[in-house]
């Protein structure tokens, strides 16, 4: 099966999922800057897979 | 992360993805290393009490978001040939997109001077101070709130 639109889509839910749960759960300063690094991480992996994948109408 | 964009054919952000986070998270993970040291007693209890309401969360977030991902019909194109990105994001920025860019620079700038700033006027104003303890534990304690105080205090 070929890589597709959904699976990088499945990827990115994945590191915002994680990305929600590191902001939550640390108190530390550096730590939720981390949580917050993973959540816009998956945002980036979303614009490049829309633009990638994209473009039908 | 960066093979992943390598695979959606956008070698720019994989390269660039590469190079931030050899340099600035590494130094991220340095600085949290070295504060999650000192506060080492009470981490875990309050860690633990959150841990299972956010995990619950988080597990229903990505349930949401997965069911979206998959379930949605979305207009997908035929990806085509992959075409290095390099060129054409330096033409745009350079024509196009100048304002941002250079608006940008000019906030990296400030960013950089500011933060030379603020150490330089700590440095001067207690030099007894900044002699005796480690330089590089001053940024990562300092604050403007947390400065007063300790000037009031001592």
């Amino acid at each position: 099966m070929t890589v597709g639109l959904p699976h990088f889509l499945t990827v990115a839910a994945a590191l915002f999922a994680l990305g929600v749960y590191a902001m939550m759960t640390r108190r530390n300063a550096v730590a939720l800057l981390m949580g917050v690094e993973l959540i816009l991480n998956s945002a980036n992996i979303n614009f490049v897979a829309f633009a990638r994948y994209g473009g039908g109408t | 992360m960066a093979g992943l964009f390598a695979i959606l054919a956008a070698d720019f952000l994989a390269v660039t993805q590469t190079v931030v986070y050899i340099g600035g998270v590494l130094v991220l993970v340095i600085f949290a290393v070295m504060m999650t040291r000192m506060p080492g007693q009470d981490q875990p209890r309050r860690g633990l009490d959150r841990a299972v309401p956010a995990g619950i969360f988080a597990l229903l977030l990505f349930a949401l978001l997965y069911k979206v991902a998959v379930g949605t019909d979305w207009h997908t194109a035929d990806p085509g040939p992959a075409v290095p990105t390099v060129k054409l994001i330096g033409v745009k920025l350079m024509t196009d997109y100048i304002f941002p860019f250079e608006f940008a620079s000019l906030v990296l700038l400030l960013a950089m001077v500011g933060a030379a700033l603020l150490i330089r006027e700590r440095r001067v104003e207690k030099p007894a101070d900044a002699k005796r303890r480690p330089r590089t534990s001053c940024p990562t304690t300092w604050s403007p709130a947390g400065r007063d105080g300790t000037e009031v205090r001592e």
